[in-house]
């Protein structure tokens, strides 16, 4: 019954605030903007609404890697991956996306850092996106880290910001 | 000695945060710095304004910006009057990546926008990369602009695409 009420009023909140946005926009842009997507979402945060099993609950949570590095193969693949959280280990099924950077290691416009470790082109990206609260069909709560575990915590101490019941 | 930076690099795992999309350094629009930002990172990462191109308000302008890595989703190009604050959409630009395109790692990309009719002096201009996928990602990349010449408006344009306050 809480979870049916807050997501009903989380609707409610998202449809007027979503209604005000689209007010702005122009016939040429229909869909809702980088921009202006996240600054509903520091909105929706403020009001909240949702219990904090909507973000403790490890179901209601996708996470991917993407990875950018000279001479790995390049493929898409789900991977089972594993944490330490709250003194457990835990796993999620991270989809992966590997991409080989080697190519550019001769274009005139990348500089040799690009290609040290964590420069533009060596390096890592895990994003975790909480799934049960959305705005528009999108997700409101996607964070991004350089490991698994901090992807993770912050996207469910971003869900934690709305929590009221 | 590149070749054996990189395997050195390559004996660490890679724990980094960085990304894929800039303003092309050659062309109306240079970017601010070259350090790709990510959503942590948002709206322009690291690095404080660079003495800003000079443009004409209104005016009709190609701007050139480099994809590497490329994948599929779409880029936005935003404009910031001052304080890389309120911004507003000015194009939208779908990127489906081509078979061919598949097996490059650089690409350099050009629309045409108008300037907004406005009168600024610490302007800046932002684009922004969505990658499509189960998580989508961002990447963002700003460029510092001065918009002179006659104007007859100080706002923006109310039926642009600009969110509510």
């Amino acid at each position: 019954m809480g979870r049916v009420l807050y997501l009903s009023l989380l609707s409610f909140s998202m449809m007027v605030l979503f209604q005000n946005c689209q007010s702005f926009e122009t016939a040429q842009v229909k869909e809702f903007s980088s921009q202006c997507h996240a600054k509903i979402k520091n909105k929706i945060l403020a009001v909240g609404g949702w219990s904090d099993s909507e973000c403790s609950n490890l179901n209601h949570y996708n996470c991917a890697l993407k990875v950018y590095k000279p001479y790995v193969s390049s493929a898409s693949f789900k991977d089972v991956q594993c944490m330490e959280l709250d003194g457990s280990q835990v796993c999620f099924d991270v989809d992966v996306d590997t991409h080989d950077t080697s190519s550019l290691l001769n274009n005139p416009k990348i500089i040799d850092d690009d290609f040290v470790e964590g420069g533009n082109f060596n390096r890592q990206e895990y994003r975790c996106m909480q799934t049960g609260i959305v705005q528009g069909g999108q997700p409101l709560i996607i964070e991004v880290a350089d490991s698994l575990e901090s992807a993770f915590s912050l996207a469910r101490k971003t869900c934690r910001q709305g929590v009221r019941l | 000695m590149k070749k054996l930076m990189l395997a050195v690099a390559l004996l660490f795992i890679a724990e980094s945060i960085r990304a894929n999309v800039l303003w092309s350094s050659t062309g109306n629009t240079p970017p601010r710095h070259r350090n790709i930002t990510l959503e942590n990172g948002a709206p322009c990462g690291v690095g404080t304004p660079v003495t800003p191109t000079l443009m004409n308000s209104g005016k009709d302008i190609q701007l050139e910006w480099e994809e590497f890595i490329p994948q599929n989703g779409y880029f936005e190009i935003y404009f910031s009057p001052a304080n890389d604050a309120n911004w507003v959409l000015l194009k939208k630009i779908d990127n489906i990546v081509s078979a061919e395109d598949l097996n490059k790692t650089f690409i350099i990309h050009k629309a045409n926008i108008q300037l907004p009719d406005v009168t600024c002096e610490a302007c800046s201009l932002q684009i922004i990369q969505t990658v499509t996928g189960t998580v989508d990602a961002k990447y963002f990349s700003c460029a510092d602009i001065q918009i002179t010449g006659p104007a007859d408006k100080t706002q923006i344009d109310p039926s642009s695409n600009q969110c509510p306050e």
